[in-house]
């Protein structure tokens, strides 16, 4: 137990170690930008999973991100407000804070009920900021968003600065939402997943822990969403709309419920493949369809059970053969 | 302990509980019995905040609970089981305890993510007392089978388990023995009478009318919502009213 603790402790640094390294050795700017774009998506899948843990499937991330990505633009570019980190920290906080204030009513909705007034939200967020023009830029959005302010003499110009600041965002966001799962936290989320009213009747606040796995959640969407609005100094009403929304949840889906590892993977792979394919740009939602199709059908743990599942088909495979040659 | 007073509810025009009166005292063991659709559950629902009542009120240890939520009456130490098998199915059994024990773990949420040692304390404390209980309620040898798994029988006292490890000091059970061979039917019994005997106050639901006459001291009963007797066992067994309820009578049927 305390033994793959450890080892998978140690994978995860390696990992890390190898993400540092390739960021410092390696300069191509187009990689490192869909490096950037593959941290920001797994800290949104590894956020939303959070909120599904508490027995939520939401579909609200999206306008969460929208939120923080607004915020940030609005602070830097028409309030004048002169530091990035401040305005960033707002971000994140000021999404925790609408996701408190709709999820008290929210919450009290069981399953599809809960889901459906997510996509309400993403809508409502989307068309406030496409029609409040004077403070949004409507549909244009905004642009000029100022780059992080430079820290402890680092100058957030260059593709490799914003790679090693977003591996830092992503790292702490990590830590914290796998700090949450592992403790008494997470697991009063499971409980109430698998039968709220018994965790009422042993004395769990339930309306609490789901309001609160929701702010989580939106805490770090709005982070990412103001991370990204500096990162490429623009953002537009659509940006993380309704189709980015149900992304997020395929990444969770494809990559693993279940798992940590899950959603992780899941952005990672979904995140690279539009890249990759980029001939088949306009097909994109279609394949990731099918994709999803697919995996709930014959993957239903997500990509992060395949070595698994392999494994077993091997071990299958070595038993029957001396039995074929016998 | 317990006061209900005049605990009412309307679902449309039904009278599903009309004015029951129910005093406990600490140490009582208490059977509410009556037929089926007397509106047992629902006065239990009603006394665990599960329902808000139409009318009436509900005092516990001195303090108004009427209309409370679950979990708050549940903080306070008035703790149900439920009919249905009602456990955290994925979790082991050994889990739904820890996780029942954290009700008065008194951890605030940083002590928590962060594991301070205060945290890993109570937890390790928390861990003991599951085990004790799952030994208490019979099932000690399947602390780490999954709970969806177990048999009914296990269920049932799993769920009672759950019960106990929020430290309650009334315990309602709603038919713990529904569904119960005859040997498990017997060790709960013999649990109950044991909880009881080591100071619980306890209020239990029985259907099966023998098993509750064997345990407890002192019975209410209901029939449509309403109260038809109180008394010893032996008031009960005499009171017309009562084998009425249970046998019926040609003018019923008509």
């Amino acid at each position: 137990m305390n033994k793959t603790k450890r080892s998978r402790f140690g994978i995860a640094a390696v990992f890390l170690v190898a993400l540092v390294l390739f960021g410092v050795f390696y300069s191509g700017d187009y990689v490192l930008h869909v490096g950037v774009l593959v941290m920001i998506n797994v800290v949104l899948a590894s956020s939303l999973r959070l909120i599904n843990l508490s027995g939520q499937l939401s579909l609200a991330h999206g306008g969460f991100v929208t939120l923080g990505a607004y915020a940030s633009a609005v602070l830097l570019t028409k309030v004048g407000m002169s530091s990035t980190w401040l305005a960033l920290l707002i971000s994140a906080v000021l999404a925790a804070v609408i996701a408190v204030v709709i999820g008290i009513p929210f919450t009290r909705l069981k399953g599809i009920y809960f889901t459906i007034t997510g996509i309400f939200f993403v809508q409502v967020i989307v068309l406030t900021v496409q029609q409040w023009r004077s403070i949004t830029g409507g549909n244009g959005g905004l642009q000029g968003v100022p780059r992080p302010d430079s820290i402890l003499g680092i100058e957030f110009a260059s593709k490799t600065s914003f790679f090693m600041l977003a591996i830092v965002l992503m790292v702490v966001s990590l830590v914290i939402l796998w700090a949450i799962e592992r403790s008494r936290i997470g697991m009063t989320f499971l409980g109430i997943k698998q039968a709220d009213s018994l965790a009422e009747s042993i004395g769990i606040n339930t309306t609490v822990y789901k309001v609160a796995a929701f702010a989580i959640g939106g805490f770090f969407a709005g982070l990412m969403g103001g991370f990204y609005v500096q990162y490429v100094s623009a953002v537009d009403p659509t940006v993380f709309g309704f189709l980015p929304t149900i992304y997020m949840l395929i990444y969770v889906i494809v990559g693993g419920e279940d798992s940590f590892l899950g959603p992780m993977v899941g952005a990672a792979l979904l995140t690279i493949l539009p890249e990759v394919a980029r001939p088949l740009q306009s097909w994109m939602p279609l394949l990731f369809a099918a994709i999803l199709m697919v995996i709930i059908f014959l993957l239903p743990e997500g990509l992060v059970g395949l070595p698994h599942r392999l494994v077993g088909l091997l071990k299958k495979r070595t038993k029957e053969q001396p039995d074929a040659t016998s | 302990m317990l006061r209900v007073k005049g605990l009412t509810k309307n679902f449309g025009g039904l009278k599903a509980v009309g004015s029951v009166d129910l005093s406990i005292e600490p140490g009582q063991l208490v059977g509410l019995i009556g037929p089926n659709g007397a509106g047992k559950t629902t006065f239990f629902n009603l006394l665990t905040g599960y329902l808000r009542p139409s009318s009436g009120k509900v005092t516990f240890e001195g303090k108004n609970v009427t209309g409370k939520k679950p979990h708050y009456i549940a903080g306070r130490g008035m703790v149900r089981s439920f009919q249905q098998n009602a456990i955290f199915a994925d979790f082991t059994a050994l889990e739904n305890l820890i996780l029942a024990g954290h009700i008065h773990s008194g951890l605030n949420c940083w002590q928590a993510i962060l594991k301070t040692k205060t945290c890993r304390r109570r937890e390790r404390e928390i861990y003991e007392k599951a085990e004790e209980t799952l030994e208490l309620v019979g099932i000690g040898d399947l602390a780490n089978a999954q709970a969806g798994s177990l048999a009914h029988g296990h269920k049932r006292m799993l769920g009672i388990g759950l019960a106990l490890m929020c430290e309650p000091k009334l315990l309602l059970l709603d038919e713990p023995l529904a569904g119960m061979n005859i040997a498990e039917v017997d060790d709960t019994l013999v649990l109950v009478r044991r909880l009881w005997e080591d100071g619980l106050t306890i209020l239990l639901i029985e259907h099966n009318m023998r098993a509750a006459m064997s345990v407890c001291e002192r019975f209410l009963v209901l029939n449509f919502g309403r109260t038809i007797a109180e008394g010893t066992p032996e008031e009960i067994r005499s009171n017309p009213e009562v084998v009425k309820a249970y046998l019926g009578t040609a003018a019923d049927a008509a």
